[in-house]
């Protein structure tokens, strides 16, 4: 079943009197189970396209339906608390506190439920993504680069959603690392039924994913 | 990790942020609770003096409004017709502000040259008044049986008793003096005074001569024993004290009506003087009306009627020549350096403030900035602007709280030197005749003295000024971060994150 369907979705930037669309009369359907990537050169959109169904910037053009209902009728905060999980490229924790502290943030901002005992369940989350109890009392600052994105995906999954967006999750971990991070983004498609859709320049990643879809002109060239 | 527990975590663990947010409260809290302590101290300072003052006010001609009239009339020869207050004036205050009152009191004066009584002096060849072998005593009505001396507590009768209404009505010869007058002359309650009034004049050569002389018989009704002043030391070993005690002593006591009858004798008795030496008409300046030019003295049920009564005997009176003095309002002449004091620190105060909030919500916006991607992550998880703007209060107030507190335990001593300072400034200093010396018109008023307001005056804590400090510093750390937060209410987390 689709969890995010995006019909005519198209996206502009005003350069003077010119509109130049990135985005075209998109049309799509992402399902739960499946571990999307995204592909594109630099400036093909790919960015924007992830912002706007991460409900970081407003539709233009077209709709983003969430489970059949579209975004103009949440308030963008409330999809990005409740429906949607994000990793960025610079794992973006809050830097004075630890991994456990930025994964209970989350689970405090957001309004699905999750269980009373919140720590505990941080502290299992981290350790499935290999982040031990030692590391995960420690701040972020004092974590490497791979295990930082854990934490980040931690992050993203402690909100108990069903989709989890990633722009350019490898762009600063290792090979090794990255390969592990494709495999942890695999096991929540096919094992938890999580949406992940990533973001990526990586032909390496792009070869892991389920499906491929490739911005070109606007639009999606989709490999299955 | 609840907002309450973000901030926490934020105070604690960007403890140089932290400390230097610390460090701006405790100065700023310091100049504010300065300004703060001081200002209230001066208040203490002028509601604890006045509220051991019996609550008197006193109406009299209003010369600061003459002074004005003068110069606008450009002429200060030409005299300026005052409507003298009436006795229908009196009425009509009383029928107004009446309930506020408890005693009205005027005096009549008159002046009395004589050689029948030994004049009361303190030290030996000290204060001596009259020339030649001639005393001059002072003749002063009153106008109630518990006249506004006794009520006031400015003297009491130690012996005999006060005048009947009877007596005051009808202008009794009936005297009250006092006890070092009474010793003096060996009077007691009960004898027979007789006093010749001499009226006097000089020849060309400078001898005194003696014209008419006018009997006067008292019964002495009662002794009255008048009330300590501090003894502080004046001019030429004199204490104030000592002069008001002379002064007093060398006063008659007795009913307006007596006094009034005497004045107009003694006026009839220059004129034809004059007349006869002169040759000349003697043109009659008598005013017919006890009132004239007399201050009234309200004794009130309480302190805390004043204003209100003189509110509405004030529209009751409806005479522009005339105003009511209150305690509060010699206290304010007098102590003027320190009100002015006051004045300058409460400016200072909203300076202060306003400045602090400029400073705060500048480095507010530096700390803001400088915590830009946590803004942004907070707002990519879907936090509410207006939760990280409370985080940002919590934080903020807490260490301003403690800011304040450490800020109390050195305001004392920074408020006591600013303070000190200020006093001792030139521009504050009554002896450098910025400020002039201040003479109530009326006996019943207190006669304060700037030294002893200053002795009063203590610069301290109260829980008023303390819990004031603390919410006016957490006031201002809240404006400041409202304002400041206007960078979160402009952030956007897709240009902060991605």
């Amino acid at each position: 079943m689709a969890v995010i369907t995006v019909k005519n979705l198209s996206h502009y930037y005003q350069d003077g009197d010119y509109r130049r669309y990135v985005l075209k009369e998109i049309n799509y359907s992402f399902e739960k189970g499946k571990f999307y990537c995204i592909l594109g050169q630099s400036g093909s959109g790919k960015t924007t396209f992830l912002s706007l169904i991460g409900a970081m910037d407003s539709v233009q053009s077209g709709t983003i339906e969430f489970e059949g209902k579209p975004y103009q009728k949440y308030d963008l905060n409330t999809i990005r608390r409740n429906l949607i999980g994000m990793v960025f490229q610079s794992y973006n924790l809050i830097p004075h506190m630890t991994a456990l502290e930025n994964v209970l943030v989350a689970m405090t901002i957001t309004e699905n439920e999750i269980p009373k005992d919140k720590v505990n369940v941080a502290y299992n989350l981290l350790d499935y993504l290999g982040i031990t109890k030692t590391k995960a009392d420690r701040l972020v600052t004092r974590l490497s680069g791979g295990e930082q994105q854990r934490v980040a995906i931690a992050r993203a999954l402690a909100t108990n959603v069903d989709v989890i967006l990633a722009d350019e999750p490898t762009g600063n971990v290792d090979e090794d690392t990255a390969e592990d991070i494709v495999a942890i983004f695999k096991k929540l498609a096919h094992e938890h039924n999580k949406c992940v859709i990533a973001v990526t320049h990586s032909p390496q990643v792009a070869a892991e994913a389920d499906i491929v879809l490739t911005l070109r002109k606007g639009n999606f060239i989709v490999n299955e | 990790m609840n907002i309450f527990q973000r901030a926490l975590t934020s105070i604690t663990r960007r403890k140089l942020k932290s400390l230097i947010l610390l460090l701006i409260v405790i100065i700023l809290g310091n100049i504010i609770l300065s300004t703060l302590l001081i200002v209230q101290s001066v208040d203490g300072t002028r509601q604890s003096i006045l509220r051991e003052l019996p609550p008197v006010v006193s109406l009299e001609i209003d010369y600061t409004k003459l002074d004005e009239l003068y110069k606008e009339q450009g002429q200060f020869d030409k005299p300026i017709e005052i409507p003298w207050l009436t006795f229908d004036d009196l009425d009509r205050i009383e029928a107004d502000a009446g309930s506020y009152i408890k005693i009205v009191d005027y005096s009549a004066y008159a002046g009395i040259e004589t050689k029948s009584l030994e004049p009361y002096t303190i030290m030996d060849g000290g204060y001596v008044r009259g020339p030649g072998e001639t005393n001059y005593f002072t003749l002063q009505g009153v106008s109630a049986p518990i006249f506004a001396m006794l009520e006031v507590g400015d003297a009491e009768i130690v012996e005999g008793r006060s005048f009947t209404q009877e007596e005051l009505d009808n202008g009794s010869p009936v005297l009250l003096i006092g006890e070092g007058l009474a010793e003096k002359n060996n009077l007691m309650v009960g004898d027979t005074v007789l006093i010749e009034s001499l009226f006097t004049d000089y020849t060309e050569e400078g001898n005194q001569v003696i014209f008419n002389t006018i009997e006067l018989e008292f019964k002495l009704i009662g002794i009255l024993k008048f009330k300590a002043l501090p003894q502080s030391e004046g001019k030429g070993g004199f204490s104030e004290h000592d002069y008001l005690l002379e002064e007093r002593n060398r006063t008659l006591f007795t009913g307006n009506r007596f006094v009034e009858k005497y004045s107009r004798e003694s006026m009839d008795v220059w004129r034809s003087y004059y007349e006869e030496k002169y040759g000349e008409t003697w043109e009659d300046y008598y005013e017919d009306n006890p009132l004239a030019g007399r201050p009234i003295t309200f004794i009130l049920n309480s302190s805390e009627d004043v204003s209100s009564f003189v509110e509405k005997a004030q529209a009751a009176l409806n005479n522009e020549y005339y105003y009511f003095a209150t305690q509060e309002d010699n206290y304010k002449k007098v102590a003027a350096p320190l009100e002015s004091m006051r004045k300058i620190l409460t400016y200072a105060f909203y300076i202060t403030v306003g400045s602090a909030i400029i400073v705060l919500t500048l480095v507010l916006f530096g700390f803001m900035r400088d915590r830009q991607k946590e803004i942004g992550i907070y707002l990519a998880l879907g936090e509410k602007k207006s939760k990280i703007t409370v985080q940002m209060i919590i934080e903020n107030v807490a260490v301003g709280f403690l800011g304040a507190l450490l800020a109390l335990a050195s305001g004392t001593f920074v408020a006591s030197y600013i303070s000190d300072m200020l006093i001792a400034a030139p521009q504050l200093d009554p002896q450098q005749g910025v400020i002039l010396p201040v003479y109530p018109s009326n006996n019943y008023l207190a006669n304060f003295d700037y030294e002893s307001i200053l002795q009063s005056y203590q610069v301290g804590f109260s829980a008023t000024a303390v819990i004031a400090f603390i919410i006016t510093i957490l006031a201002t750390i809240v404006v400041a971060q409202l304002i400041a937060s206007i960078y979160i209410l402009r952030s956007d987390p897709k240009k902060i994150m991605m």
